[in-house]
């Protein structure tokens, strides 16, 4: 018995000690890479910045051990810049063959090196990578394939895009602020029509109620999803996809995603139509578009949501009540006094209070 | 013989329990070790400047605030400060008897707002609200005393966005702190919690409210106590977190899904461990209601609060502490290897059991047996030493482990000689605090177990790590 305790006693006094010798070489390395990055910086770091607004013909000579420093730097600049400053970034990176360490890179099995490859190359405009980064974007982990994704469409938006498409519905891991930042890099120029004609045959052929979209236990709704970034679209584009799919979809989820696009007095029909909905997330999207877009006569739709059964649906129509044309403060007193439900009355007091507020 | 025979049997009890312990946590860091590297490489793209897409999710934060006068303004500004796309600052008043609220009214021009408030939570009832003329995301709930949970709940309930999350008035936060933790939210919408590191603020600078610089505290039970959540942090949850199992998140900084809350009843205002209490009820009802969830913790060091320098305020912490435990679980124990609840109701919580309620009653066994047996000749000096040497070489060795894993991460303590500390504070932890503890601990399940209810008690504060910033600062409370 002693001698099992003693000897755990010794391995434990002795792992104990391995750590601290360990934790000390880590440290020591750390310091070291520290000191290389900051002599890194004092060469680099004014050179990149002084190519924001001169281009570089003459750049010193990279060395291997500072490769990674630098692609953080160059591309924490890049995240930060216009695209003639950007211009110049580049012209750097390819005088020092950046884009063919990056592509290297890539196959590494660090991930932080195989993201900030990623990276490179899309800034780069890398056109060597293409298949990798879409390979890459189709089945890597969530974060690699979303910044692939992204690293494409800076590449040729026009061709990725419509690749893209696909995937956009079916990586349900994809965040959506990620995403988002994606189709913003790409343009509304590019991704409008696309995304309105994709939203469409979705919701089209993929209606929630027999679909069988949502794998079980999923809570993503792929097409309200997809609905939700017609919002980067233009107006010119968006807007008829958004109406088209609020009359024809039953789902809630899908309707409520396309009212809160509509902007437009020609939108009335469906608002007042939706206001009605059995389901409250349709109607306090519709209550909150006739924030945006009702005139005059919604008043009466508007003032039996007061008493809703959910208090966002009451909330959003006594916003929408104190924002119709020509509604004034005397009215909205009024009607306030006419409500016999005092969950009615309170909400358009709060109503009131924050546009005397404001 | 019969009595030697009995020694030796307790023996070998003790020694398993320890193998076991020792087997769990080994596992936990086996598990840390391999994912946070991971974690670190992949969230690189966090470093970089970003640009909100409009796609962020916005967050209400919820800020219980009881006799803050002294403190209350410095932290809303530094709150107001904070760098995410979409929040709103709901501070609750809880009844306060100092001029909290008038304070309040003063610095943020605040106004009395007819706020149409919904009671989905039971609390204490609310007097007013307002709204500020200065800052329009902020509102102020002033409510009749109910203590912290209750104001939580108040909170949440005053709260407009999807999301919540849950501070103390004191916490300091790094200004991209709700960015970070907002992360697991929008990587996986089957997240329901998250929480991050907390980390010792002693010692170090904070300025206007905000970290500044990283720093070891000279006191040694503030020092004692880094170590305690390097600890706790880096092993005890980053473990867990994969495996769906994080058992808490700390009631000083944590994200929450307001919905999921509400649906499983808000905090507990029966529990003095509330923020557990809450994750355990989580874990439980939604497995029970077969919802698929996830409750996530990230490595980042997000939050910095202070650490008590006195032995009084550090012992009614750690039986308070110890109460909140035995509360948590008790209430929860429907979650103890129920169907379906995976690794958190099959080993994550028969562990917290056996291994964080029970362990103080073991560990002071321990001791005290191997005294009484070496005084009554049962034992040997040199088995005892062994003994002894064996408990201070696992509290060693797991303490060493997490200054690893805070190598592989983070690096908060920038300095050699701040390493060099750290590992005098994780020898020196084990002569004398940890036994401390450990004893403070045994008091908290000895009350708890009599059905004494636990005190809040008063925190004496030193802050003298903080600086005024151009007025804005916080100051010592």
């Amino acid at each position: 018995m002693f001698r099992i305790v003693e000897s755990l006693a010794i391995a434990l006094f002795v792992a104990t000690l391995l750590m601290f010798i360990l934790v000390l070489l880590m440290r020591a390395r750390l310091l070291l890479r520290e000191r290389q990055r900051r002599e890194f910086l004092a060469v680099w770091e004014p050179i990149l910045m002084r190519s924001v607004e001169v281009a570089f013909s003459d750049v010193p000579h990279l060395r291997r051990r500072d490769l990674m420093n630098f692609l953080l730097l160059w591309n924490h600049l890049h995240e930060s810049l216009l695209d003639e400053a950007k211009d110049h970034l580049n012209q750097i990176a390819r005088a020092l063959s950046i884009g063919d360490a990056a592509l290297r890179m890539l196959r590494r099995r660090n991930l932080r090196e195989r993201l900030l490859a990623i990276m490179t190359l899309g800034q780069l405009r890398e056109r060597a990578a293409w298949d990798s980064l879409f390979e890459i974007a189709e089945n890597g982990g969530a974060l690699l394939s979303v910044a692939a994704a992204r690293s494409l469409t800076m590449i040729d938006a026009v061709a990725a895009v419509p690749r893209l498409m696909p995937l956009l519905v079916r990586r349900e891991d994809w965040p959506a602020a990620r995403v988002a930042t994606m189709l913003q890099t790409a343009g509304a120029d590019v991704i409008s029509e696309q995304i309105a004609r994709a939203a469409i045959a979705y919701a089209g052929e993929h209606d929630i109620s027999d679909s069988g979209c949502l794998p079980q236990g999923q809570t993503v709704n792929c097409s309200a999803r997809l609905i939700r970034y017609l919002e980067l679209a233009y107006n010119v584009s968006a807007l008829p996809a958004a109406r088209a799919i609020a009359e024809s979809s039953n789902d809630p989820e899908v309707v409520a995603a396309c009212l809160q696009l509509l902007k437009s007095s020609e939108d009335l029909s469906i608002v007042r139509h939706s206001l009605a909905h059995k389901d409250w997330r349709v109607r306090v999207q519709a209550a909150s578009a006739m924030g945006r877009i009702g005139e005059h006569d919604d008043e009466q739709f508007l003032v039996p949501l007061l008493s809703d059964e959910q208090w966002w649906v009451r909330y959003r129509a006594a916003q929408a009540l104190t924002r119709l044309p020509s509604m004034r403060e005397p009215r909205l007193r009024e009607i306030q006094a006419l409500q016999a439900d005092p969950f009615a009355r309170d909400i358009l007091s709060q109503a009131m209070a924050e546009v005397e507020l404001q | 013989m019969t009595l030697l025979f009995f020694v030796l049997e307790i023996e070998y009890i003790f020694l398993l329990y320890f193998l076991i312990l020792f087997a769990v946590y080994f596992g936990l860091n086996l598990i840390s070790i391999f994912t946070l590297p991971r974690y670190m490489q992949l969230h690189t793209a966090g470093d970089f400047p970003q640009t909100y897409s409009g796609f962020d999710l916005p967050i209400s934060v919820i800020v219980p605030a009881y006799n803050e006068s002294a403190v209350i303004v410095s932290s809303i500004r530094s709150l107001l400060q904070l760098s995410y796309s979409e929040f709103e600052l709901v501070v609750v008043n809880d009844g306060s008897k100092d001029e909290t609220l008038e304070v309040l009214k003063r610095e943020f021009k605040l106004a009395p707002f007819p706020e149409a408030y919904r009671i989905r939570l039971p609390s204490k009832p609310v007097r007013a609200i307002y709204l500020s003329t200065t800052h329009a995301n902020l509102r102020v709930i002033d409510k009749e005393n109910g203590g912290k949970a209750d104001s939580q709940n108040a909170g949440i309930n005053a709260a407009r966005y999807p999301l919540f999350c849950v501070l103390d008035s004191d916490s300091i936060l790094d200004r991209d702190s709700l960015r970070r933790t907002v992360q697991p939210f929008l990587e996986n919408p089957l997240t329901v919690a998250c929480g991050g590191s907390i980390r010792i603020a002693n010692g170090c600078q904070v300025r206007g409210g905000f970290l500044e610089s990283a720093g070891l505290p000279t006191n040694p039970l503030a020092l004692f106590q880094v170590v305690e959540y390097l600890r706790a942090f880096l092993f005890g949850r980053i473990g867990w977190a994969p495996l769906n199992a994080v058992t808490i998140v700390s009631g000083a900084f944590g994200i929450f899904h307001k919905e999921t809350v509400v649906s499983v009843g808000g905090f507990s205002t029966e529990s003095i461990g509330e923020d557990m209490e809450l994750i355990l009820r989580l874990h439980w009802l939604l497995t029970a209601r077969g919802v698929r969830y996830r409750i996530a913790f990230i490595a980042d060091p997000v939050c910095w609060t202070e650490a008590p320098e006195d032995l009084r305020t550090l012992r009614n912490q750690r039986v308070r502490w110890q109460h909140g435990l035995g509360d948590s679980l008790w209430l929860n124990r429907g979650l103890l290897f129920q169907k379906g609840s995976g690794f958190v109701g099959w080993l994550a919580f028969p562990f917290m059991l056996l291994f964080e309620w029970i362990e103080p009653f073991v560990e002071v066994a321990g001791y005290v047996f191997v005294v009484v047996t070496y005084f009554l000749g049962l034992l040997s000096l040199s088995g005892a030493l062994i003994f002894f040497l064996f408990a201070l070489g696992f509290g060693m060795l797991l303490s060493a482990t997490s200054l690893l894993l805070e190598e592989l991460s983070f690096h908060t303590y920038p300095r050699m000689r701040h390493l060099l500390l750290l590992f005098v504070a994780v020898i020196a932890e084990n002569f004398g605090y940890r036994q401390l503890n450990s004893l403070w601990r045994l008091k908290g399940l000895v009350e708890w177990t009599l059905g004494r209810k636990a005190q809040w008690g008063e925190m004496t504060r030193v802050a003298t790590w903080q600086t005024e910033a151009h007025g804005d600062g916080g100051s010592a409370k």
